[in-house]
Parts: structure tokens; C-alpha cells; sequence
């Protein structure tokens, strides 16, 4: 540590700007490097894939979606569900939906089926999809280690330079970055093994008209795969919107005022 | 989850060998010499390149294949669609040629009454037109020309006709640029301005 005593401030403000650019590589590179390898096999449940692509906020959706495709769910005002008819074919997430009494929001929905969501992941993670907990704690540990060795040596620098009256708020407010862009790595390092990954690429290139118009039966499977983002301009864009609105997210949900088409066929009229 | 069986692969390459969809490949629109092609006028009405026009124009007659044989009422692109708006204007070809030799059979065009029923209606044949598109060609439609369902029912309903004499147009992204800057210059004055009053 004797080297950085002879680094004035500039000096070290520039060194850690290049540790923090190198630290932000070394987050992405490890998890790739380290991710584990896992075991592929084919998945095909809409339910599995949503749990693989979107973990258990996905796995809600996907349940929602499908309910309501089967017009057993129907939308209650602008945030909240009741259940239109309680029966519909559907496996036991589902049927726990349907139990449902009064108007619920998409929050309620998750919690409802929590325990759902957590049985698939683990049993993701036994046939090598997924990482177990430990797993993906390790990942995420190695992904923000490189952000906490760059904050422990701006912890040090900055307090030898407040010690001596040497003023430090670049020097703090690039650590408050550094302390983001960890919290940015550890929130967005995924559970997926490379073969989990190397499945949902296989579904996203072989999905590019699921992602533009999914037909009704085929609607929970690009929610599953791709988000409410295909739901924008269906009939079930409310549900889309319900999840931006809850997400805080922008975008790009809701029924507008659009209207547009036309149809044909041989020997009738589209419209 | 339902029980409801999932296919996503294409059922069979069925057009190629087709003589209809020969009869449609064959098709020339319009007189071949004319000045202004109906491939010209396509790209000079919508402001896109020939090459565009031209892989529009294949994907409209795609279309109309799949309205002879996908056994239901099927609904285009906006891009398709205005191919075949077009079409309709060269009456004589459509009704006296196209319909009868080449389809041989009538193919109208029906827009919708803008209720919620009918766009629920449009969106369903629209996934279905994609699928059998995707059944019939062995690919899936080319996303540029057959966008998804935002696009295609949100944003592209909103075309309207403008007369480039009448009104500026501009892209979008400078647009904003533009925008931006012109508010903080607005904001810089005005603070200078305050400063100096």
C-alpha cells in the first residue's frame, strides 16, 4: 500500500477509474468463465421455461396468461384480477389461482404460487438447468468481488487522505459508483447453468413468430419465453400493462387507440 | 399448465410444387413497360427502396396463397397490406385477371369496423396468418415486413397521408435531438437572459 502514499489525488482518482473499468470486466468475465456447465436436455413445458428464462415473476405471468387466454381470469380495474370461472385446463398452480377469492394484484398471484415456482427451480437445478442456491451464490460472490477489492483499497486511500486534510469527495462518490455497479452485477447474474442457457437460445431462435403473434394456445409459452412484452397490441394487453404499471418500468404496454386491419380469404370478406 | 399440445415446427413445405402458387410466382401486376411499375409506384407511395418493394411484393403474393389455402380468412402486414390496397387500384388486373385466371377464385378485402370483438378477431387471424405462413413456406415470415403485434396493431394503424408541400416530415430520432437541444438552448437564454435583466 506504500505505492499509492506517493499518488496524489488526480493520480489515484485516475487509477481507481481505470480499476473500476477493469473490475466491471472482471464481473462479466468471471460468471461467464465460472459459470457451470450443467447438463443439457430438452425442456418444453411452458411453466419450466418461464421458471428457466424469468424465474418465479416469469413462472406468475406465464400462469396468469394462461388462465386468461382460457377466459377464466378477467381483469378488475387497472391493477387487479378476479377469477371469471373456476375451472380450466390447468395444472396445480393454476388451480391454486383459481382458488382465489375477491380482486387480486399480480403480487398477490406470486405469493399465492411461490411455493410452485420454488419446487420447479430446485427441480431445474437437480437435472442441471440451473444452479443451486450455493452455486449461485459463489457466481455472485465471485461476480462482486472484483467492486469490493477496488472499494476496500478506496476505503483505505480515502481515509490516509482525509487523515492528512486532503479533500476526498471525487474519491467518495466514485466508491457510491463502484457500490452500483456491484449491486447492478449481484442482481443480474443469472441462476442458469450453459446448458440452461444453451436451452432457452435453442427456444428463442427457433420462437421469432411465437415473439411476434403467438396464436392463443401458444401465448403462454411467449410469455414464458420472451415476457409480457408479446402481449402489447393482443387482446391480452392489459396484463402487459398491469406488469409494467407494477414494475415501474417504461414501455410500451396498453390497448392504445389502435384498431388497424384487414382480412381476406377466397369467397368471404375479412371484415 | 394445459395439457394442450405445443408444436412450434413448421408442418411442410407445401407451396412450391403448387400450380397456384406458380400461377401467383408468375403474376406480373400492371403492364410490364409501363414507365411507372407497380413495383415503382409501391416504393414511390410508401418511401421505400425498390429492393423493398420488391420483397414486399413476394411477400403479398405469399399472402394471397395462403388466403386460397389456409382454409380460413387470414390478415396481412400493413406492408402487404398496402401492396394489396395497390392492387385493388388496378382494377382491371385484379378483378378481371388475377382473381379469375390466377387465384380463380375472388378475394375480397375487408377492413375492420374498429370494434373490440373485431380487433379481438384481427389479432387471432393474423397469429393464425403467420402460422401458416410458417407451415407453408418452411420459414418463418420476415419480421421487417411481417412485424409483430405491437407494431402491427398499435403503431401502424396510425398512418395517416401527408402531402410532403404541406408539412415538414422528420424522422423520429433527430426529431428528438433536435427537441432537446432547442429546450436547453430555450433554458440557457432564458438563464442568461435572467442574469443580465
Amino acid at each position: 500500500m506504500q505505492i499509492f502514499a506517493t499518488y496524489t489525488g488526480p493520480d489515484f482518482l485516475t487509477f481507481y477509474a481505470i480499476m473500476l473499468a477493469t473490475s466491471a470486466a472482471l464481473g462479466l468475465w468471471l460468471p461467464a468463465f465460472l459459470r457451470p456447465e450443467g447438463r443439457l436436455r430438452e425442456i418444453d413445458d411452458p411453466e419450466e421455461l418461464a421458471v428457466l428464462a424469468g424465474g418465479a415473476p416469469r413462472h406468475t405471468l406465464v400462469i396468469l396468461t394462461d388462465l386468461m387466454v382460457q377466459n377464466a381470469l378477467q381483469p378488475s380495474g387497472k391493477a387487479r384480477i378476479t377469477v371469471a370461472r373456476t375451472s380450466a385446463d390447468t395444472g396445480q398452480a393454476g388451480a391454486a389461482i383459481l382458488r382465489k377469492v375477491g380482486a387480486f394484484s399480480l403480487s398477490d398471484a406470486a405469493r399465492t404460487i411461490s411455493d410452485h415456482a420454488a419446487a420447479i427451480a430446485a427441480d431445474l437445478a437437480r437435472r442441471g438447468l440451473l444452479m443451486d442456491k450455493s452455486e449461485w451464490l459463489q457466481l455472485r460472490l465471485f461476480a462482486i468481488a472484483p467492486f469490493a477489492l477496488l472499494l476496500v483499497l478506496g476505503i483505505y486511500r480515502q481515509q490516509a487522505g482525509s487523515a492528512v486534510g486532503e479533500p476526498t469527495g471525487y474519491l467518495i462518490a466514485m466508491m457510491v459508483v463502484t457500490i452500483l455497479f456491484a449491486a447492478l452485477r449481484w442482481g443480474t447474474v443469472g441462476q442458469r447453468t450453459r446448458a440452461g442457457n444453451q436451452v432457452l437460445t435453442n427456444w428463442v431462435k427457433r420462437s421469432s413468430r411465437l415473439k411476434r403473434a403467438p396464436q392463443g394456445h401458444e401465448t403462454a409459452l411467449a410469455v414464458g419465453l420472451f415476457g409480457t412484452g408479446v402481449l402489447a397490441g393482443t387482446p391480452l394487453s392489459h396484463l402487459h400493462a398491469m406488469k409494467q404499471a407494477g414494475s415501474g418500468d417504461a414501455g410500451s404496454g396498453g390497448d392504445g387507440d389502435g384498431g388497424g386491419g384487414c382480412g381476406g380469404g377466397c369467397g368471404g370478406c375479412g371484415g | 399448465m394445459s395439457s394442450r399440445a405445443l408444436s412450434l415446427k413448421p408442418e411442410g413445405v407445401t407451396a412450391s410444387g403448387d400450380p397456384l402458387w406458380q400461377r401467383i410466382e408468375a403474376h406480373e401486376i400492371g403492364p410490364p413497360k409501363a414507365a411507372l411499375t407497380f413495383t415503382d409506384r409501391l416504393a414511390r407511395e410508401n418511401r421505400w427502396s425498390a429492393e423493398h418493394a420488391a420483397r414486399v411484393l413476394l411477400e403479398y403474393k405469399r399472402f394471397c396463397y395462403l388466403a386460397c389455402t389456409a382454409g380460413r380468412e387470414v390478415t396481412p402486414s400493413d406492408a402487404v397490406d398496402q401492396a394489396w390496397h395497390l392492387h385493388l387500384t388496378y382494377s382491371r388486373d385484379y378483378w378481371h385477371v388475377f382473381c379469375p385466371q390466377v387465384l380463380q377464385s375472388d378475394l375480397h378485402h375487408g377492413p375492420t369496423d374498429g370494434t373490440l370483438p373485431d380487433r379481438t378477431r384481427f389479432y387471432a387471424q393474423y397469429a393464425d396468418t403467420l402460422k401458416a405462413y410458417e407451415d407453408t413456406f418452411g420459414e418463418p415470415p420476415p419480421p421487417d415486413i411481417w412485424p409483430d403485434a405491437r407494431r402491427r396493431f398499435l403503431i401502424d394503424p396510425k398512418h395517416v397521408r401527408v402531402n410532403p408541400a404541406d408539412a415538414m416530415i422528420m424522422a423520429w430520432p433527430p426529431a428528438g435531438a433536435l427537441l432537446l437541444a432547442a429546450m436547453v438552448l430555450a433554458a440557457l437564454g432564458g438563464w442568461l437572459l435572467g442574469g443580465y435583466v
